[in-house]
């Protein structure tokens, strides 16, 4: 049986002027077989739909203010740009109160209730410094639907199928979208070890090669 | 009646503690040692150009992880001062060395240093040869600015440094010319 692969495909810096679609088939052009699944790193999906936001460009409140103090202060909503990107998309009111819930469940337990309530971007935004040059000076938030873009790859590219992945150096693994058929949490662990490489490199695109064979 | 003098007293206590919880941890807070910086080096010289540098540390001296945005350093060399050469600089974090003056976004951990190379380069004007025009230098203002942030909105910084004539003739093995 053939082996699961890891391939990354290196490309050059994408920004909001690019078509990820059209990005990953001129990049990965003859390369994907039926039995792939092509995997985009979410960031640079984001950035191709634009949704940055420069920390300036933000107004900052002092709601804002005090709840990302709330925050450990590594995340990339401990800081007052990360928490107001948030607030601006979810609501000011629904992510203090996510926050307030997730501390007193806490207090009894029960978390993860602020990434559960405070709204999808909650674990999707990346603050400053969380993405390669020149967008380590922006805001990055979370790719908008992220399952019609994965629907569009495979088609496109007729592979087995396509996922959107949020993947750190820190061994965080998260599927943001995924094609029907497709085992999310399988993929998952086959990219934990961030094959789209650190902050500076660019390889925003993996390819699992024998991936229908892997998953049986 | 009571029950308002309840209320009262739970929203103060809340505010307390609250009060409390942010005293305890504290803030980012990050400086630019300019004081402290390493003695000005000669990194090349040619025959129009010569390249100083010195380091400077970036202490983060809060109980917060901290971000530098942005650091940049400003020449401040106006033609009516002396217009013998073009002076450019440059902020170099010493771990990641860039040729093309990009400042990459870095944290800084609480209680932790980074160290910034600052460098100065100073390109003869007039088709003259670089020592020939250093003989008239005068001191050489720079401000190194810097964009930073933590648990507060960013805020830009800057510090003064100050490389004289005589370090300049003197690390570029120049005389200076008298008045």
């Amino acid at each position: 049986m053939a082996e699961v692969e890891i391939v990354a495909v290196p490309t050059r810096i994408l920004t909001d002027k690019d078509d990820i679609i059209d990005i990953v088939e001129k990049y990965t052009k003859g390369k994907i077989g039926e039995n792939d699944v092509i995997s985009v790193a979410e960031s640079v999906v984001a950035i191709t739909q634009g949704r940055i936001i420069r920390p300036e460009e933000l107004k900052i409140s002092r709601v804002a203010q005090l709840c990302c103090r709330f925050i450990p202060d590594q995340g990339s909503l401990a800081s007052p740009h990360g928490m107001q990107s948030l607030m601006d998309v979810e609501g000011k009111w629904r992510v203090a109160f996510a926050l307030f819930a997730g501390f007193l469940g806490k207090l009894v337990g029960q978390n993860g209730l602020f990434y559960k309530w405070g709204g999808e971007q909650t674990a999707l935004i990346d603050d400053v410094t969380g993405t390669m040059p020149p967008f380590d000076k922006h805001i990055v938030y979370g790719p908008k639907d992220p399952q019609d873009v994965v629907k569009r790859l495979k088609e496109r590219l007729g592979s087995f199928g396509a996922v959107i992945a949020d993947v750190n150096d820190l061994k965080r693994s998260r599927i943001v979208g995924v094609t029907d058929g497709i085992d999310g949490d399988k993929v998952a662990k086959l990219l934990l070890d961030n094959p789209f490489g650190n902050a500076s490199q660019k390889t925003p695109i993996v390819i699992i090669k024998n991936f229908r064979q892997y998953q049986g | 009646m009571e029950i308002i003098y309840v209320i009262v007293g739970i929203i103060v206590f809340i505010g307390v503690a609250l009060w409390l919880f942010l005293k305890n941890e504290g803030d980012t807070v990050i400086v630019a040692k300019t004081g402290q910086r390493t003695p000005f080096e000669l990194e090349e010289i040619t025959q129009d150009s010569v390249t100083f540098k010195t380091k400077v540390e970036f202490a983060n001296i809060g109980r917060q992880c901290g971000t530098i945005m942005d650091c940049y350093v400003r020449t401040l060399l106006p033609y009516e001062q002396f217009d013998g050469v073009k002076a450019a600089g440059k902020a170099e974090w010493d771990q990641a060395p860039r040729e093309d003056d990009y400042f990459e976004a870095l944290l800084i951990q609480k209680k932790q240093s980074v160290q910034v190379f600052v460098k100065v380069k100073l390109t003869a004007r007039k088709s003259q040869d670089i020592k020939e025009a250093l003989s008239q230098m005068v001191d050489l203002s720079l401000d190194l600015v810097y964009q930073h942030t933590g648990r507060h909105p960013w805020q830009i910084s800057k510090e003064r440094i100050v490389l004289t004539a005589e370090e300049i003739a003197n690390l570029a093995g120049v005389t200076l010319a008298k008045d």
